[in-house]
């Protein structure tokens, strides 16, 4: 028996007997859908039409337009050690994701044209996700000078950040975004007042006060959103806040949102999950920033994604090596990976308790990270891109670092049971990771088929 | 009774029957601590290294006695923070020394949280002599030691601790120590010094030294450091006295019989006038003798449990067969050889 990967070669098939989980209509239906040219080319109710083309029996699994993941940070240039695009894109496929925005925060950072075509250049090669690049604000990221905003939009960057730094200079951040009025970009906030979160290694509270470790406040996170919330307001910019995890912050964005600003928001995994009170081991793959806060902060995270305060499920996937992470607490850098666990912690954390049905969970991670960037994903209209996940919602697995396809192991899920795994995932009509699927592969075992491509330098 | 971990890292996971312990303990090593030869032969044959990233004269001593006094091998290893920065990791340097075969260390460090970070990776026993501003287990210990001679029991005790808690790990493991023991806690210092959501340890927070002292069996005054001025904490060291340093006009409303502590090293004229920390109920120096006897205890109580263990005996036996069934310690969550870190 040939395995998907082959009966695949022809582009056209069908993948039937599958759960068809659509966020756009919030619905779920068994049947069948039909891919055709890297694209969705329609769907049937039940068995597909006996019509010659190849079908892939998805043996009852759930299938979704693959997620899109607009907070991760791939480290290449300059950190090839932590991560490359090629290793990422293989923690992608492996995780079901099958777009994500890449952070500018790179060595040299992601600051021209040529540098997002390197980045682009680099995920065609790995063909194994499609990466759309961040760029820089501010030339190296450095907080002074504006970076060709246009220059880096015509070679394909997706959205502008200095995330890792905040843009201090407000005035600065001003010019911005009346700057990127012109082609309506999008930019994105790491809120953080640096005067007040200086010198902090986790949330400040009891549990740091327990701990001897010096804090972050909330304030540092609220007054910046405050300050850039307000600043689009006035350049009529398109804001999206990243890793928003302070209760504050969720109030700033409501009130904000209800004026009439142009604003979205992300909230990660792990601030979904855990909280300051994990932090009694001083694990360092618990530490980022910003920091995992108190319960009542997780509550309104929750209920910001239930009122739709915010918007949608970012990782902010930060690989660091052992050797970076095996330190002292205080020592380590901040960041935590999430490529691989976000579906999982996502429906554990959302679905099984309850408090979302599939669709509407899966719509976090798929449709609206897709609306905020303007690209045609997170769908599984006719037409739409064949990029798809399928996945046995109910299948629990421990979370090991060491087995993550990741060259990095910083998990902060380490140990943890959740539920929701992925089985495959296609780009473009194509599989690109396929697990214990056709083709009686062993248990647990992984392929990834990379399906490179030429990367035009001109705007896709 | 014994104690059932291999390690010493903080006063916050002890219960009441491991503190006493500690201190019962100590008050045999203090009668050693007096005789004309003081030295016995517990630990001979163990090896003791003395792991220094932060420089520290009175603690390290205070170590480097009580082993000595236990007949115990000694090495003293300093190494700044700084070459540590250089590229080798605490881990490295660690293993690096147990190689050599060591069976204990007592560990200062300025990150909060190194010793259990090295006490969970590596086999040997490891001792906090301070981590950052976290803790400092030994002083908590010698604190309540010096506190238990001079009031009796602790319980229903009030003890005020003034200064710059932000940045004292001796506050924090007085403040567990104490509350373990029932006694009541008062915190007092300007609020940019004071941590936040402190009262959830069990405290109250007094910022008037006036108000905090009426009634107090006992104050602990920290020492300041003169970069909490240039941080912009405090206005300057002379502010801080004027509203903070303990004077003899704030002793008069203590309890009858209330001693003044404080860690050292002393800086008179800011946060201690002069004439209380010469005054009757001065016990700083008390403190200085019992900090041995208490490394003494912990010396000899870690030492113990690793003899038990590595003679074989496992956790469960060893507990069984010395440990009276009313006063249970907390059982460690390995079970096989008890000589494996635990998770914290």
């Amino acid at each position: 028996m040939l395995d998907w990967n082959d009966r695949c070669e022809t582009g056209r098939f069908w993948i039937a007997n599958a759960r068809l989980v659509d966020p756009a209509s919030e619905s779920v239906a068994e049947g069948a859908l039909r891919v055709d040219g890297g694209r969705i080319a329609g769907r049937a109710e039940g068995a597909p039409p006996d019509d010659g083309d190849a079908v892939l029996d998805a043996g009852g699994l759930c299938l979704a337009p693959g997620l899109v993941d607009m907070h991760v940070h791939l480290r290449e240039p300059g950190q090839e050690d932590r991560e490359t695009v090629a290793t990422g894109s293989r923690a992608a496929a492996r995780g079901g994701v099958t777009t994500m925005a890449c952070m500018p925060n790179t060595d040299p950072p992601v600051d021209s044209g040529a540098m997002v075509r390197f980045v682009r250049e680099k995920a065609a090669a790995a063909g194994l996700c499609r990466v759309l690049p961040v760029g820089a604000v501010t030339l190296g990221q450095a907080g002074s000078q504006l970076a060709d905003l246009g220059e880096m939009h015509e070679a394909g960057a997706v959205a502008f950040s200095d995330d890792g730094l905040p843009v201090a200079d407000a005035g600065l951040l001003r010019h911005a975004m009346e700057h990127g009025r012109t082609w309506d970009l999008l930019l994105i906030s790491h809120a953080e007042d640096r005067a007040l979160s200086q010198g902090g290694h986790m949330h400040e509270g009891a549990m740091a006060t327990r701990l001897g470790l010096k804090g972050i406040p909330r304030e540092s996170e609220d007054v910046a959103v405050d300050r850039d919330l307000r600043l689009a307001g006035m350049t009529g910019a398109r804001l999206h806040v990243a890793h928003v995890s302070s209760l504050g912050a969720v109030d700033i964005l409501r009130r904000a949102k209800a004026a009439g600003v142009r604003a979205t928001a992300e909230v990660t995994p792990h601030h979904l999950l855990l909280t300051d009170a994990d932090l009694a081991g001083y694990d360092p793959n618990r530490k980022m920033n910003p920091p995992l806060r108190e319960a009542a902060d997780q509550e309104a995270l929750i209920t910001g994604l239930l009122d739709g305060t915010l918007d949608c499920v970012a990782t902010d996937h930060a690989p660091h090596t052992e050797v970076d992470k095996g330190r002292e607490f205080a020592a380590a850098p901040f960041g935590v990976t999430g490529l691989e666990t976000a579906l999982a912690a996502v429906l554990t954390r959302l679905v099984a308790t309850g408090l979302m049905t599939l669709p509407r969970a899966l719509a976090l991670l798929t449709r609206r990270p897709a609306g905020i960037l303007g690209i045609e994903a997170g769908r599984l209209d006719e037409g739409a891109p064949a990029d798809l996940v399928l996945f046995d919602p109910d299948e629990r697995w421990t979370v090991r670092g060491a087995e993550s396809a990741s060259l990095s192991a910083n998990t902060a899920f380490e140990g943890m049971e959740l539920a929701g795994r992925v089985r495959a995932t296609f780009l473009g009509g194509r599989p690109v990771y396929l697990r214990e699927v056709a083709g009686g592969g062993a248990p647990d075992e992984e392929r990834w088929h990379p399906r490179p491509w030429r990367e035009e330098a001109a705007r896709a | 009774m014994i104690y059932g971990r291999k390690d010493l890292l903080d006063l916050e996971s002890l219960d009441a029957g491991e503190i006493t312990l500690f201190l019962d303990t100590a008050e045999r090593f203090r009668e050693i601590n007096e005789r004309e030869v003081k030295k016995v032969p517990t630990l001979r044959g163990f090896t003791v290294v003395n792991l220094f990233f932060e420089n520290s004269t009175r603690t390290r001593i205070s170590f480097e006695l009580a082993e000595k006094r236990l007949s115990a091998d000694i090495v003293n290893f300093s190494a700044s923070t700084s070459s540590v920065a250089k590229g080798e990791t605490l881990l490295d340097t660690a293993e690096n020394v147990l190689a050599m075969k060591v069976d204990m260390l007592v560990m200062r460090h300025g990150a909060s949280g190194a010793p259990h970070y090295l006490a969970r990776n590596i086999p040997a026993s490891v001792i906090n002599a301070g981590d950052g501003t976290h803790e400092h287990p030994t002083q908590g210990l010698l604190d309540l030691l010096t506190m238990r001679r001079h009031l009796g029991d602790l319980a229903g005790r009030r003890v005020v601790i003034v200064g710059d808690i932000l940045h004292s790990r001796v506050a924090r493991s007085n403040i567990h120590g104490l509350t373990k023991l029932g006694a009541e806690v008062v915190l007092c210092g300007p609020p940019s010094l004071m941590p936040v959501a402190v009262e959830r340890l069990g405290v109250r927070v007094e910022h008037e030294l006036g108000a905090a002292l009426a009634g107090a069996d006992a104050v602990n005054i920290l020492r300041i450091q003169r970069e909490r001025q240039d941080s912009g904490l405090l206005p300057s060291l002379r502010a801080y006295a004027r509203d903070w340093q303990v004077q003899p006009r704030h002793l008069e409303a203590m309890a009858p019989g209330g001693i003044v502590m404080h860690p050292g090293p002393m800086n008179r004229g800011v946060e201690i006038a002069q004439e209380v920390a010469n005054g009757p109920r001065a016990v700083i120096l008390d403190q200085v003798t019992n900090g041995v006897a208490v490394r003494m205890a912990v010396l000899y109580l870690l030492s113990a449990a690793r003899r038990r263990m590595s003679a074989g005996e496992t956790r469960e036996e060893a507990l069984a067969g010395e440990l009276p069934a009313a006063e249970p310690v907390r059982a460690a969550k390995n079970t096989d050889t008890g000589l494996r870190a635990e998770s914290a």
